[in-house]
């Protein structure tokens, strides 16, 4: 599957490099795109495993989502 | 699982398949049944689970996965990641993506993988890698197929943005391995 992986990597490099497709993402509200911030938000994260054993390894930390 | 370790853009370990084939199939059927709500901000679009027992299930069933993961982690980026491991999930329909960023802020391990009931290059949903937030400098794509993912230690040149999704529905689960 790496094989996979690997070789569908350079069929995408290779078609971007050649201007199809032309990859699109989500633009803010003033049209850059260029660089995001949202992991800073500490709400992002909903739960932690604490330990390792199962019956013990959640906590909610935080909001859902965001 | 297996590995393959690429330097460029930045290093970044590749895994597939990341989870038995039983518990794959287990999770996309859980995220079925989910109730999500929408996130939707300045440059990213998905939705969360909505219901905290939901994601608890989810946290029980990735339990042993998360400790595996984090055992082939740590001889290859160079770090102990002994701190509390965190998880998230993210749903991506048609029109839904995340614009470049780099994750810096948290001093982390990431490994994000990729769960969907089947994934073309006409989907859309391409991960892009690059050390600019422009996606120029050295950038590389890899494909969101189920069951393959790429971590990575954050860093002020992780660049990485998931291209807006044109057709299907798809899955992130994105563990967070704090770095010590």
């Amino acid at each position: 599957m790496i094989a996979e992986i690997l070789s569908l990597s350079a069929t995408l490099d290779d078609m971007i490099r050649s201007g199809s497709p032309v990859l699109e993402f989500p633009t803010s509200r003033t049209g850059d795109s260029r660089i995001g911030t949202f992991q800073q938000n500490p709400r992002a994260v909903d739960y932690i495993i604490e330990s390792d054993t199962p019956e013990r390894l959640i906590k909610r930390v935080s909001e859902p989502g965001l | 699982m297996d590995t393959y370790f690429r330097h460029r853009p930045f290093g970044h370990l590749l895994i597939a398949p990341v989870l038995n084939a039983p518990l794959e199939g287990a999770l996309l059927s859980e995220f079925e049944r989910f109730g999500w709500e929408r996130r939707a901000d300045t440059f990213y679009r998905f939705d969360v689970p909505r219901d905290g027992a939901s994601k608890a299930r989810i946290l029980a069933m990735m339990h042993a996965p998360c400790l595996e993961i984090k055992s082939v982690l740590e001889p290859f980026l160079g770090c102990n990641l002994n701190g509390a491991t965190q998880l998230e999930i993210h749903r991506y329909g048609k029109g839904d993506g995340i614009g470049p960023h780099t994750d810096a802020a948290t001093p982390e391990v990431r490994c994000v993988i990729n769960i969907n009931s089947g994934w073309s290059i006409a989907d859309g949903a391409i991960w892009a890698l690059a050390a600019d937030s422009a996606l120029n400098a050295e950038r590389t794509q890899l494909p969101s197929i189920s069951n393959s993912a790429f971590a990575f230690s954050t860093g002020s040149t992780t660049f990485h943005a998931l291209s807006i999704r044109y057709a299907g529905i798809g899955y992130a689960v994105t563990i967070r391995f704090p770095r010590r």
